[in-house]
C-alpha cells in the first residue's frame, strides 16, 4: 500500500476546523518498523460542537521509505497495513505510553 | 419473624490505586505512604450516593415485587440534597409505590445501621413491612489528606420484612457519643479529623468493645458464640487489639474491605454484612457493629431461607467488575475538587423546571413506559397514542416500568465533541427488550465494549449537574454487558 | 384531490451573501447584502412586495423572535411578515410560505428571506439550547449532530453489508467533490480544494465521521422574490423565469426514535417528501429527469443516504454511484455545484434559500464556464433538519420549461 507523506506543521482546513501533522515517527516492533503520524485537530467552527483532540494514525509496517513521489510531488512510502488485532493492541499501548491522552490511535 | 429478607451491594467500577494518589500528593504529606496500599473504589463521573444507593437497592430487591415495598430508608452523610428527601429519589428509581414511608438518615456514619434498626423496629411493631434500607457514601478528603486515601465509595442495601427472612433479627445495643473524631460542618465538603491515636485509643478501642459486650450481656452470650463478627475500622492496630481483648478469632472477623474498596462511611458495615451473607449458612449467628458518633450492634441468626435466595452481585460480583482509573486528576474533576475549564459552552444555563419534572417524575426517575392494551406494543417513553402505526389507539395504555428490562444496542457512536467530563461521550439507539426504542447514554464502558446487537442493562445515573443552582438531575443510562450475563 | 402548486409560481429574483465568519457584518448588513441583489435581479421596488416570510433557526443571539427584524431593517410598509422555524428546513419553509401566498392568490409578489448570524456566541458550533424541548434535556443524551448522524453510517454498513471501508471511501469522495466545487465559488465559506489523502488523514470526530465529513456554521443570508407567471412575464422575458414545480415537507412521526422498525440506514422523511414532490412535479424517473441537485450534506453520510432516499441511486448502490463520479460537476447529476453546506457554509436559516439560489442561477446559465452545469432544466433542493431519528425534511423542485 502507498502512504503519501503530507507536509509537517501545515494547517489542513475543513469548514469545521483544521488539523496539523506534528511529527512522523518510526519504531521497532517484532523486528519490523512501524510508521506512525502524530496529529492534532482543533474543531472550532463545526456545526454542532467545538473541541479538539490529539490523534495518531498508523499507516502500517514500513516496507520502503520515501521511495517515490506522487503527482503532487509529495514523497510516497510503501507500507503494509497492520491487520492483526493483537499487534494493533500492543502498538496502540506502546504509543499511548509515549503520548498520553491521545484520543484515537487509528490503523486506517 | 422479623429480619432481613434480602441484601445487595454496590461498588463502583473504577478503582484508583492509592499509590497513584500518593504519587501525585506524597510530596506534600510523605507520611501518607503508610496509607498508600491497595486501591479505593471511586464513583464514576455520573455517580453519587443516591445513584449508588439505587444500584445496591436494585441488587437487593432482585426477584421481589416492587409493589410490596412498604418503606425506603436512605442513609448517607454525602446526600446530594439537604432539603428534598433523597429517599424519595431512590424510591422513584425503584418505581416503588409513592404511598409508603420514606426517610433519610444522616449525621454520623453509624446512620446506616440506625436506619436498619428503625426498619426492623417498624416492621416488628407492624406499622410497615418490606422496608428497603440503602446506605451509600462518597466522602471526600482534601488533596493530600489521609482521608483521601482511606475513604472509598460504595453502597449496600437490605430488605427488612417479616416473611421468608434469611436472617432473623434478635436484638440490638446502641450508644451515641458526641465524640468528634471526624466532622464536616454544614458548609463543608471535606472531612476533618482529630489525632489518629486519640481516635483509635479513646474511640474505636472503647466504643466497639462496649457495643459488643453490651449486646452479649443483653442476650447472655459471649463473643465466641457468633460465627461472624462484623465491625469497621481501617486501623490495623485497633483491629488486633479489639480481637485480642474480646477473644475474637481473626477468621471469624469479617474483612474490612480496606485494601479493595476503602471506608464507605454509612454503607460500610452493611457492605461487610452483604459479603458475610454471600457465604452464610443456616444457623450462623452474626454480630453486626457500626462505628461513628457512637455504635450500633445488631444480632442476627441466619435461617434456612438463605438457600432459596437467588445469588446477587453484592460485594464479590462488584469487586470482580472493575476497571483501573488511570488518572488522579480525573478523580479530582469528577468530584469537583478542582475547577476544570468546560469552555464557554459549558457555562450556558441548564434549567431544571420543577413543575415539569413533577409531571414526568415517573418517567425520569422510574423509566416509565407504556403497553398498548389494544395491540400489546410496549413503548418508551410512555405514550398516549400508540406508536404502532397500524394501531394508533388513544389512551388505551397501561404503565410499564422498563428500567429492569435491559435491551440491545441498535446504533452507537463515540463523540469527541459532546460536552462531557468523561469524553468521548458514548451514546446510541437501544431497542428495549419487549418493545420500545430510545437514544441513551452508555456508561461504565469503552468504545470497544459497544457493538450493534450487544445486550445492555440500565443503570440510574446523574444526567446533569447545575452548578449554579446546586441541582443534581438523574436519569437512566445503558451499560453493555456480556451475552452470558444477560 | 389536491393538485399542488406546479407552475403556479415563478421566481422573479434571488440574492445571497458571501457565507462565512462575517465578523464584519451585523444581521442587518447581511440582510441588505442579499436583499439589494435580490430586488435588483427581480426588477422591482421594495414597495411592490405585499407579504414576507422570514426564516431563522436560533433567534436568541441572532435577530430575535417574530417577523419584526425584517420589517424594521428594510422599513417595509406594515406588511404581513411571518417568521418560519423548522430546523435546517427553515429557509425552504420561508420560500414555501411565499409561494403558497402567491399560488393562493392572496398576494401578487412575496418575499422569502433566510438569515443566520451565529458567530457572536463566543464558541464554535451552534449555541446550546433545548432544541427538542425541556423534557429532552432531562432524559436524552447530550448528543451532538455528528454523533447522531454518525450512527447512520454504522446502520447503513450493516443494512447493506457494505464494509465500512467502502462507505468511508464514498464519504471521502463526497467531501472531496464539495471542496473541488467550493474552491471555484467566490461566495463560498471555504475556498480550498483538498486531496483525498488529507481527508482520509483527518481525525475521527464521531465514529466513523471524520473532520472533513462535517459541515460548519457560518453567517449568511439569502432571499427570493416570487410572483405568478403572468406578472413575472410582464416584468421579465419568460426565459429568465424559473418555475416552482414542487414543494414538499415531511416531519418524523416518532416511529424512528421510539418504534422498533426503522432500519436507521436512511431517512423515512426524505423518502416521503421526495415521493410526493415527484408526484407534484410530474417526475416519473428522477435519475433521468433531474439535472442537478443541492442536498443537505451536513455530514458526508447524509449526502450518501440521501442519494438513495431521493430515489436517484438504488438501495445500497449510492457508494458505487458516488465513486463513479455520477454526482461530480461533470457527472450525470451534479450535486453541490456550489460547494454545498461543507464549503459554501451553513447559516441554518439561510441554507434552504442558498440552495435554491444556486439551482436558480445554474438553470438560468449565469455561472462562469468552470463551474456551470450545462443545459440544466430541472433542479432539486433538499434540506434535512434535526437528527436522523427525529427530523424535518424539505424537497423543492424548480425548473425551466
Amino acid at each position: 500500500m502507498r502512504y503519501v507523506h503530507l507536509p509537517i506543521d501545515e494547517e489542513i482546513r475543513s469548514v469545521g476546523g483544521y488539523y496539523k501533522i506534528l511529527k512522523e515517527g518510526v519504531f521497532e516492533f517484532k523486528g519490523k518498523k512501524v510508521i506512525y503520524v502524530l496529529k492534532a485537530a482543533h474543531v472550532d467552527t463545526s456545526c454542532c460542537g467545538a473541541g479538539g483532540l490529539g490523534f495518531i494514525s498508523v499507516p502500517g509496517f514500513l516496507m520502503s521509505y520515501k521511495s517515490e513521489k506522487n503527482e503532487n510531488g509529495l514523497p510516497v512510502s510503501e507500507v503494509k497495513k497492520i491487520l492483526d488485532e493483537d499487534d494493533r493492541k500492543s502498538i496502540r499501548n506502546e504509543l499511548l505510553k509515549k503520548y498520553p491522552y491521545i484520543s484515537v490511535v487509528d490503523f486506517g | 419473624m422479623v429480619g432481613i429478607r434480602s441484601y445487595g451491594g454496590y461498588i463502583p467500577r473504577f478503582r484508583l490505586n492509592r499509590m497513584a494518589i500518593f504519587g501525585n500528593m506524597g510530596w506534600l504529606n510523605p507520611a501518607n505512604m503508610m496509607n498508600a496500599q491497595g486501591e479505593k473504589a471511586v464513583a464514576n463521573f455520573d455517580e453519587d450516593s443516591v445513584t449508588m444507593a439505587v444500584a445496591a437497592a436494585l441488587d437487593c430487591i432482585k426477584g421481589f415485587e416492587r409493589s410490596e415495598i412498604g418503606g425506603i430508608y436512605f442513609a448517607s452523610t454525602t446526600a446530594p440534597y439537604k432539603e428534598r428527601l433523597n429517599a424519595n429519589i431512590v424510591a422513584g428509581a425503584l418505581a416503588a409505590d409513592e404511598r409508603i414511608r420514606t426517610a433519610d438518615f444522616a449525621g454520623g456514619i453509624k446512620a446506616g445501621t440506625t436506619a436498619v434498626i428503625a426498619a426492623l423496629d417498624a416492621v416488628g411493631a407492624g406499622s410497615v413491612n418490606n422496608v428497603v434500607v440503602a446506605a451509600a457514601d462518597c466522602r471526600l478528603g482534601k488533596m493530600g489528606s489521609p482521608q483521601e486515601l482511606l475513604f472509598g465509595d460504595g453502597a449496600a442495601a437490605v430488605l427488612v420484612g417479616d416473611e421468608d427472612v434469611i436472617a432473623e433479627y434478635k436484638g440490638s445495643f446502641s450508644s451515641g457519643y458526641d465524640f468528634v473524631d471526624h466532622m464536616r460542618g454544614a458548609e463543608s465538603r471535606f472531612d476533618r479529623q482529630w489525632e489518629d491515636r486519640w481516635i483509635r485509643d479513646v474511640g474505636i478501642n472503647q466504643f466497639i468493645p462496649e457495643a459488643i459486650n453490651g449486646l452479649c450481656e443483653k442476650f447472655g452470650l459471649s463473643p465466641s458464640d457468633f460465627s461472624k463478627i462484623i465491625y469497621p475500622t481501617y486501623y490495623g492496630g485497633a483491629r488486633k487489639k479489639i480481637n485480642k481483648v474480646l477473644g475474637l478469632e481473626p477468621e471469624k472477623v469479617e474483612d474490612n474491605l480496606q485494601v479493595s474498596v476503602g471506608d464507605t462511611g454509612t454503607a460500610h458495615s452493611l457492605l461487610m454484612l452483604a459479603k458475610t451473607l454471600e457465604q452464610a449458612n443456616p444457623g450462623d449467628k452474626i454480630l453486626l457493629v457500626s462505628y461513628g458518633s457512637g455504635c450500633d450492634a445488631l444480632y442476627f441468626e441466619v435461617t434456612e431461607n438463605i438457600k432459596k435466595l437467588a445469588p446477587r452481585r453484592a460485594v464479590s460480583g462488584h469487586l470482580a467488575r472493575r476497571a483501573d482509573l488511570d488518572n488522579y486528576t480525573k478523580y479530582l474533576v469528577w468530584r469537583r475538587i478542582v475547577p476544570a475549564d468546560l469552555g464557554l459552552r459549558g457555562e450556558e444555563d441548564k434549567w431544571t423546571r420543577w413543575s415539569l419534572v413533577w409531571r414526568k417524575h415517573k418517567l425520569i426517575l422510574g423509566m416509565l413506559g407504556s403497553k398498548c392494551k389494544k395491540c400489546g406494543t410496549q413503548q418508551f417513553p410512555d405514550q398516549r397514542i400508540c406508536i404502532n402505526p397500524d394501531c394508533g389507539a388513544v389512551d388505551e395504555m397501561e404503565p410499564v416500568y422498563v428500567s429492569d428490562k435491559g435491551g440491545r444496542i441498535f446504533s452507537f457512536t463515540s463523540d469527541m465533541l459532546a460536552a462531557s467530563t468523561n469524553p468521548p461521550a458514548m451514546y446510541g439507539g437501544v431497542d428495549i427488550n419487549g418493545g420500545g426504542r430510545f437514544v441513551m447514554d452508555f456508561t461504565d464502558c469503552t468504545l470497544d465494549d459497544l457493538a450493534v446487537g450487544k445486550p445492555v442493562e440500565f443503570t440510574f445515573r446523574i444526567k446533569f449537574y447545575d452548578s449554579k443552582r446546586d441541582i443534581t438531575n438523574y436519569f437512566w443510562k445503558a451499560i453493555p454487558i456480556s451475552e452470558e450475563a444477560e | 384531490m389536491a393538485e399542488g402548486i406546479k407552475d403556479k409560481v415563478v421566481i422573479l429574483g434571488m440574492g445571497c451573501t458571501r457565507f462565512g465568519e462575517r465578523w464584519d457584518a451585523s444581521p442587518e448588513d447581511l440582510l441588505l447584502e442579499a436583499f439589494l441583489e435580490c430586488i435588483e435581479d427581480a426588477g422591482i421596488d421594495k414597495n411592490d412586495i405585499q407579504a414576507a416570510w422570514l426564516s431563522t433557526h436560533i433567534d436568541e443571539i441572532n435577530v430575535g423572535k417574530g417577523g419584526n427584524f425584517l420589517g424594521l431593517t428594510l422599513h417595509l410598509p406594515y406588511l404581513p411578515i411571518t417568521r418560519t422555524e423548522n430546523f435546517c428546513a427553515s429557509g425552504t419553509e420561508a420560500f414555501r410560505g411565499a409561494c403558497y401566498g402567491v399560488a393562493s392568490g392572496a398576494y401578487d409578489i412575496a418575499l422569502a428571506v433566510g438569515i443566520e448570524k451565529l458567530k457572536d456566541t463566543g464558541y464554535g458550533g451552534l449555541p446550546d439550547s433545548p432544541a427538542f424541548g425541556q423534557m429532552a434535556q432531562m432524559i436524552m443524551p447530550n448528543a451532538t449532530a455528528p454523533g447522531m448522524f454518525a450512527q447512520l453510517a454504522s446502520a447503513y454498513s450493516a443494512r447493506y453489508k457494505i464494509p465500512m471501508e467502502k462507505v468511508k471511501e464514498a464519504m471521502t469522495h463526497v467531501s472531496w467533490k464539495s471542496h473541488q466545487n467550493g474552491a471555484k465559488n467566490p461566495r463560498a465559506h471555504l475556498r480550498r480544494p483538498v486531496t483525498k489523502e488529507q481527508i482520509m488523514g483527518s481525525p475521527m470526530i464521531a465514529y466513523p465521521l471524520g473532520l472533513f465529513d462535517c459541515c460548519g456554521v457560518s453567517d449568511g443570508c439569502a432571499c427570493a422574490v416570487v410572483t405568478t407567471p403572468e406578472i413575472g412575464s410582464k416584468i421579465k422575458p419568460n426565459e429568465d423565469l424559473v418555475k416552482v414545480k414542487a414543494l414538499q415537507v415531511s416531519v418524523s412521526s416518532g416511529e424512528e426514535i421510539w418504534y422498533n422498525k426503522w432500519d436507521g440506514a436512511g431517512m423515512i422523511t426524505t423518502r416521503t417528501a421526495a415521493r410526493k414532490a415527484y408526484e407534484e412535479a410530474g417526475i416519473k424517473d428522477p435519475r433521468k429527469e433531474i439535472n442537478l441537485m443541492e442536498v443537505h450534506d451536513c455530514f458526508s453520510i447524509t449526502e450518501l443516504v440521501t442519494m438513495e432516499d431521493l430515489g436517484i441511486s438504488e438501495a445500497g448502490k449510492a457508494p458505487e454511484d458516488i465513486l463513479d463520479g455520477f454526482f461530480d460537476l461533470d457527472g450525470q447529476i451534479p450535486c453541490q455545484s456550489d460547494g454545498g453546506l461543507k464549503c459554501f457554509g451553513h447559516p441554518i436559516g439561510a441554507s434552504g434559500l442558498r440552495m435554491l439560489y444556486e439551482v436558480y442561477n445554474q438553470l438560468l446559465g449565469r455561472w462562469p464556464e468552470e463551474r456551470a452545469v450545462k443545459d440544466a432544466q430541472i433542479g432539486l433542493t433538499h434540506n434535512l433538519g434535526g437528527v436522523p431519528n427525529q427530523n424535518v425534511c424539505s424537497v423543492a423542485i424548480i425548473g425551466r420549461d
